[in-house]
């Protein structure tokens, strides 16, 4: 058992067996002797008394549920607390000589690493430990922000690089999917502003060309596949999901915009072109979703898939037909995409039953 | 988890270090530029949070472009053709001039850069303020002559306006003017000795289509505002008793304070001092 995610599946497995047993029990299907029984409670409790010391499973739909709280508590808490910090110094850094400013932004980010590590030694869910490391990125982000403002540098892409590696080294030291996503965005607008300017562009520039983004999302799509990260709870998911976006979000602005593109051709044929990947790419996740089996993919893939269609439809038939029509167009669409959803589901039933 | 950590306030302390080193490199040697400016070219920038949540403040460093002569009158802003940037600068700064006019024919979404990196040249209180008055002046008489000649002819607002514009050109309009860019800080300081009269900024330089004429502008600068620390931020506020004073405002008013503003060696600009304006 290495991380998290897996400590709690078999821990969700143990409590359906339990269940699953006391009804078996209860219909006669299965007869146990009391000691075996007793057994098989005494080896689970031992089991999830481990898991719970280690990983701080929960082992009751109850603990889950405020498990769930914690979480959405700690993200917003970590958010929350990001843009106090910003707006505290906003509000104040007026009033302290260069030297104090520039003592405050530096230490910053270094005292709250600190205090991350020592929380994160005292407390075994992990919570607030995850919440100090969000504020000490904020902090970071900060302190290159505001160092460039007192001494008026010229802003440079490298700051994002910066962020990255430090998003990734603390997402990695404190298992923190929400920093993994800033690092990999601030990672991505980095490689992408970076080919902008090898082309000329100015690197502030990076959103005008939307294909320099498409570098860095097949890198980081390819980042799972290369290095397992099985110690690490929900951050293949993280890397894939990200990928996606990267890639297809472009390939949407590129299929509307062909003047975005660095492709010799007509814009209409560009913009024609990138909505056949867009509508291929899509179809093709969806597909490698199902076969490797990862949700994620499925439901990026779906969504960036309708995302398409109905972009699609909007520019054939909103200018020409009544609204009515159009959105009763859209909703025989979706009946037509539920029914074919339930068809592939059932389809993917019957094979599951026929290889069991 | 202790090598990783340890790899974080390592990352923090080198960011920091190269951060500040090139601070330290920027104001090590004599300026680039030294210059003498006012109110009029620096005014109180407004904050960019919301308001009384940001107590920073920055001065906005406000430029102009002298128009070539057949251009139409834009008043206060940056934003014309200037007459010296025609396509045989565009080439010069580095611009791809020929593939952008092939390109531009067959595909229009497919084309090179039309923007450049560049080092500008702003001067201060010069040959193009001057021309850029009696450009005005001139235009004004033309119409009050034109008003004396045809009195049917409805242009008094015309004549009320540059009336107007003219004043604030003496009074408060600023006097930086972008009449040059390059790409070597060394021939540009041959090019322009004077460092107390010409400032060196980087900036941007883009082209653009009237028709089948190929123009360039001046996009911006990249350091658009300098930074007012304590304690001439306290200074400031005691000269201007709080009240920030636009150019675009209706009703002119006189520089209040004078600044002195350095151009370091990576054409990075700080205040050295600021002090009252006695006019």
């Amino acid at each position: 058992m290495d991380n998290k995610q897996n400590a709690q599946q078999r821990a969700d497995q143990i409590k359906a067996f339990h269940e699953e047993l006391k009804a078996l029990l209860a219909a006669h299907v299965l007869l146990l002797e009391e000691d075996q029984r007793k057994a098989i409670v005494s080896y689970h409790d031992n089991l999830l008394k481990k898991l719970t010391h280690r990983f701080d499973v929960d082992t009751s739909t109850h603990q889950k549920q405020l498990s769930m709280g914690m979480k959405i508590a700690s993200f917003i808490g970590a958010l929350a607390l990001a843009a106090s910090v910003f707006f505290l110094f906003y509000q104040f850094w007026g009033y302290f000589t260069t030297p104090v400013q520039v003592s405050l932004l530096v230490s910053a980010p270094l005292l709250t690493l600190g205090l991350t590590w020592v929380v994160s030694q005292r407390e075994t869910t992990g919570y607030f430990a995850k919440l100090l490391s969000m504020l000490s990125f904020a902090c970071f982000v900060l302190n290159l922000v505001m160092l460039g403002q007192i001494f008026n540098i010229t802003s440079s892409d490298k700051a994002l690089l910066a962020w990255a590696v430090y998003g990734f080294l603390l997402a990695y030291a404190f298992d923190v999917r929400l920093l993994l996503a800033m690092a990999i965005l601030a990672l991505a607008g980095f490689i992408a502003a970076r080919v902008g300017t090898w082309s000329g562009m100015y690197w502030l520039y990076v959103g005008e060309r939307p294909e320099n983004f498409f570098l860095p999302a097949i890198s980081i799509f390819y980042v799972p596949l290369a290095w397992r990260q099985a110690r690490y709870s929900g951050f293949n998911p993280i890397y894939r999901v990200f990928g996606c976006l990267l890639f297809f979000f472009p390939v949407l602005i590129l299929s509307n915009w062909g003047y975005g593109s660095f492709l010799p051709w007509d814009t209409d044929i560009i913009e024609g072109f990138y909505q056949l990947v867009g509508f291929v790419g899509s179809a093709g996740l969806i597909a490698l979703g199902i076969r490797r089996q990862w949700n994620e993919v499925v439901n990026t893939g779906n969504a960036f898939f309708v995302l398409f269609l109905y972009t699609k439809f909007f520019d054939w038939w909103w200018e020409i037909m009544p609204r009515y029509l159009f959105f009763l167009v859209i909703a025989l669409t979706s009946l037509l995409l539920l029914f074919i959803y339930k068809r592939v589901r059932l389809h993917n039933q019957l094979q599951e039953g026929g290889n069991e | 988890m202790n090598k990783l950590l340890l790899a974080c306030a390592g990352l923090l302390v080198l960011a920091n270090v190269v951060v500040l080193s090139g601070v330290i490199y920027n104001r090590a040697d004599e300026p680039l530029n030294s210059l003498n400016l006012t109110e009029r070219e620096l005014p109180v920038q407004s904050v960019n949070v919301s308001n009384n949540e940001n107590s920073g403040m920055h001065l906005k460093l406000r430029w102009l472009v002298l128009q070539g002569p057949d251009e139409p009158r834009r008043f206060y802003s940056g934003y014309g053709n200037p007459g010296w940037l025609d396509e045989r600068k565009l080439v010069e700064l580095g611009l791809d001039v020929d593939k952008l006019k092939q390109t531009r024919q067959k595909y229009p979404a497919f084309s090179p850069p039309k923007t450049v990196e560049v080092i500008l040249v702003l001067e201060y209180q010069g040959e193009a303020y001057r021309q850029d008055v009696a450009r005005t002046e001139r235009a004004l008489k033309k119409l009050q002559q034109q008003e004396k000649s045809m009195p049917d002819l409805d242009i008094g607002k015309k004549i009320q306006s540059y009336t107007k514009q003219l004043q604030r050109m003496k009074l408060s309009q600023s006097r930086l003017y972008v009449i040059d860019a390059g790409q070597h800080v060394v021939s540009l300081q041959q090019k322009y000795p004077d460092r107390h009269k010409y400032l060196f900024a980087r900036g941007e330089i883009s082209a653009g289509w009237k028709k089948d004429h190929l123009y360039g502008h001046v996009r911006r600068l990249y350091i658009p505002q300098v930074h007012v620390p304590l304690p001439d931020s306290q200074q400031l506020v005691d000269i201007t008793k709080g009240k920030k004073y636009y150019s675009y405002g209706a009703k002119p008013i006189a520089p209040r304070y004078r600044v002195k503003l350095n151009i370091g060696l990576r054409l990075e600009p700080w205040i050295e001092t600021i002090a009252a304006q006695s006019n």
